[in-house]
């Protein structure tokens, strides 16, 4: 089932180039790409590339000079600013990419109570439903009194993903869930969120660290200057790359420290 | 010879004690990598190499003598992100021509295009931005680059172009030169030897296997 359907959507600033002229400055251009239940699509590009401006156009929360152009479908309806606002922390979760997303002065277990009750949930509901939704992130419970500071980045990635989630959301956007975090951590958060896939939800990992990502993707895009290059099944970035399609995708993988650290002659000073 | 000799670094004056009686020394032409989990005080070593930032106590000396003040820095940082090393209000022509405007070997190298010229910095990719930033520290007088996870946020194929260029130019200029990253495969890739941090000063370390966790 498709859960997310992003048709020839771009993304252009508008910005004052003299005092009553503005000209359109490209972000995202025609990307159409479509996203599954039950799967991880990875979103990968390097900073710059435009990744969490698609997650912020799926959310609608871009700045007031952006002109979004082309459509969105969720769960076969489109996506419009009404949508939007009755869907986003209900049936569409974001992962914020940095933690000071968390509000400093609320307690942790407030702050996932008040997810639930955004989302529609009774008092009685979001405060039976908090400490369970700790432990399915492998959070201790008493973390609840506590407040944000006293949490390492690992641990504060992990009460984001259970806040994003507590409303059974559907579809789950993660910006950059791993950045900071070391390989434990990462690992971590990222089997977390593969195991929302594991039980039918759609979930959309953004992040510029294509390896870290492999092992939890089922197909990963690739955005480069705002353009979607190819979308390409995760199993393809094995071996010399020989079964991906896109000069670009094989590219960057035998880029790859890991791999060959070398760039085909026509690359090289493109 | 770059060197820091047993620095001590706390932050403030009751703080966390980040550097204990810290040494490392960077010869000429030499690429040596700098590893350790993140706050662990890899990047206030590197500042202080180049002179950022004033230890407590220890010395930074080139060739055994400390560096004299004022002037171009021949130990130049250069930032993950480059968008806050360079002056906002200035076009990119200013902010290359800081120090010394770099030839047209040094621009066609590094792939600098000259339209970039009229641009501000935030008109760039990260990755071309961090391209002007080499540029702008490979000055006459540069001796010793600290390159603070550079390539961290940039994608496979700008990093290996960066590397690249970097690796040759410690081996065509005798510049030396500290990588800093947690990047094992990466490190092992570009440096000739590798120190990790460790409660508070560096120590050598051996290389670890480098495999991709997708092609194993």
């Amino acid at each position: 089932m498709t859960l997310l359907e992003i048709d020839s959507l771009s993304l252009h600033f508008r910005r004052y180039d003299r005092l009553f002229r503005h000209v359109e400055v490209e972000a995202l251009g025609a990307i159409s790409l479509a996203l599954e239940a039950g799967e991880v699509l990875a979103v990968v590009g390097a900073s710059g590339s435009g990744k969490s401006l698609l997650a912020h156009a799926i959310l609608g929360i871009l700045p007031k000079n952006a002109v979004l152009r082309g459509s969105l479908w969720f769960d076969g309806r489109p996506l419009d600013g009404t949508a939007q606002a009755a869907l986003c922390g209900r049936r569409i979760g974001l992962v914020p990419q940095s933690v000071s997303y968390l509000d400093p002065l609320a307690r942790n277990g407030d702050q996932l109570r008040w997810a639930a009750l955004r989302a529609g949930r009774s008092q009685r509901d979001a405060t039976r439903l908090a400490q369970p939704a700790l432990q399915a992130m492998g959070l201790d419970p008493a973390i609840a009194r506590d407040f944000p500071h006293s949490l390492s980045g690992g641990m504060a990635r992990r009460l984001a993903m259970a806040i994003a989630t507590i409303g059974e959301a559907d579809l789950i956007l993660a910006d950059e869930p791993t950045n900071g975090l070391d390989p434990d951590n990462a690992a971590r958060v990222l089997d977390r969120l593969a195991g929302f896939a594991r039980r039918g939800k759609g979930v959309m990992l953004i992040t510029h660290d294509l390896v870290g990502a492999l092992p939890y993707a089922d197909r990963v895009a690739i955005l480069d200057g705002g353009r979607l290059i190819d979308v390409e099944p995760a199993s393809a970035f094995s071996g010399r790359g020989d079964g991906l399609r896109s000069a670009y995708a094989r590219a960057l993988w035998r880029a790859l420290p890991q791999n060959d650290f070398s760039l085909p002659e026509a690359l090289h000073h493109a | 010879m770059l060197e820091a000799r047993a620095i001590s670094f706390r932050f403030g004056a009751s703080g966390r004690t980040v550097l204990d009686d810290a040494s490392i020394a960077i010869a000429p032409g030499e690429i040596v990598g700098l590893s350790g989990p993140s706050g662990i005080g890899k990047s206030t070593l590197g500042r202080i190499l180049a002179q950022h930032v004033r230890p407590d106590s220890g010395r930074v000396v080139i060739d055994g003598r400390p560096v004299a003040a004022g002037g171009f820095h021949p130990v130049q940082f250069l930032a993950q992100s480059p968008i806050l090393a360079v002056n906002p209000r200035w076009r990119v022509g200013r902010i290359l021509a800081e120090a010394s405007p770099p030839d047209e070997e040094t621009r066609a190298a590094l792939g600098i295009r000259p339209d970039w010229d009229q641009r501000y910095p935030h008109e760039l990719s990260g990755g071309e931005l961090q391209r002007v930033a080499i540029a702008r520290a490979l000055a006459p007088g540069l001796r010793y680059l600290v390159a603070d996870e550079i390539s961290a946020m940039l994608d496979a194929v700008t990093q290996v172009r960066i590397w690249t260029f970097l690796r040759r130019l410690a081996a065509e200029r005798s510049i030396g030169i500290l990588a800093v990253s947690h990047d094992a495969a990466l490190l092992a890739r570009i440096c000739d030897r590798r120190e990790a941090m460790g409660s508070g000063r560096p120590v050598p370390c051996a290389a670890e296997p480098l495999r991709a966790r997708a092609a194993s």
